[in-house]
């Protein structure tokens, strides 16, 4: 077995900013060389999530994403000035994991990968790691 | 040192007041230097009763409003937390790094009101060894 890593960099605006990081996990899959394994993609920080989901159901997942943990009770804020973005990561997760198969990622047809930007950021740098096993 | 691909499921013990939240990063850290994982994924697991594994910013703050989202949807049930929250997660490690980012960290969140030393399994799986590992 081997390990391949890369790192992607991109830029992001939010809130609720969505990437599109498909095409990138097959160019990392390509360069590995790797034909059967799992490729992990985790993006770092502590308030970003990564999304499987098909691709015209994208919007409708960002506006559920927007939905999840309004202040409990209403009205009343969170501890934390960011505890929004912050849940929203933890409970949609930075990590996924995505098989590989022939060296391409065996998503289904119409399906991404998909990177969410909780915060209102504007030209934020972010990185995933693409880490492919096989 | 030699360079070896392979799989190592290492035990760990903290230390819990039953009822709160543990930060494990230094810990999971410590293992994967000791253990000399260069190029892979560190996976941290907890098989406790009523205890879970997340990754969250660790800050006072924010371990209250998990607080509350946890009896909000789960009540005082920790085997829904536990499905909720996961008994999992997971991160790459580059260079003998484990790749967090800015505030991400693992933690143990404990609502078993069992007060002890929780055990929690951290899985090294990839390239070890075959550079400088400082102990």
């Amino acid at each position: 077995m081997k390990v391949f890593t890369a790192v992607l960099r991109f830029r992001t605006n939010g809130p609720s900013g969505i990437y599109d990081l498909t095409d990138a996990l097959r160019s990392v899959i390509k360069a590995s060389g790797v034909g059967e394994g799992v490729a992990w993609v985790s993006a770092k920080g502590a308030t970003p999530a990564l999304l499987i989901v098909r691709d015209d159901a994208v919007d409708d997942a960002v506006r559920c994403a927007e939905g999840m943990f309004p202040a409990i009770p209403p009205g009343e804020p969170w501890e934390h000035g960011n505890a929004y973005a912050h849940l929203r990561s933890t409970v949609l997760s930075t990590l996924k994991a995505v098989p590989v198969l022939n060296g391409e990622p065996a998503l289904p047809q119409g399906y991404g990968l998909y990177f969410l930007e909780t915060r209102p950021v504007q030209n934020h740098l972010r990185q995933v790691v693409v880490q492919v096993h096989g | 040192m030699g360079e070896e691909t392979l799989v190592k499921v290492v035990k760990v013990w903290v230390r819990s007041g039953g009822y709160g939240v543990v930060d494990l990063t230094e810990t999971v850290k410590d293992v994967v230097r000791v253990e000399g994982l260069r190029e892979g994924l560190v996976t941290v697991f907890t098989p406790e009763p009523g205890c879970s594994v997340t990754m969250i910013e660790y800050e006072p703050g924010l371990m209250k409003d998990l607080e509350r989202v946890v009896k909000e949807y789960c009540g005082a049930n920790p085997a829904l937390a536990e499905a909720l929250v996961g008994k999992f997660a997971a991160a790459p490690v580059i260079n003998g790094e484990v790749a967090l980012g800015a505030f991400k960290h693992f933690v143990l969140v404990d609502l078993s009101r069992r007060a002890g030393v929780k055990e929690v399994l951290v899985t090294l799986e990839g390239v070890h060894g075959g550079a400088e590992v400082q102990d």
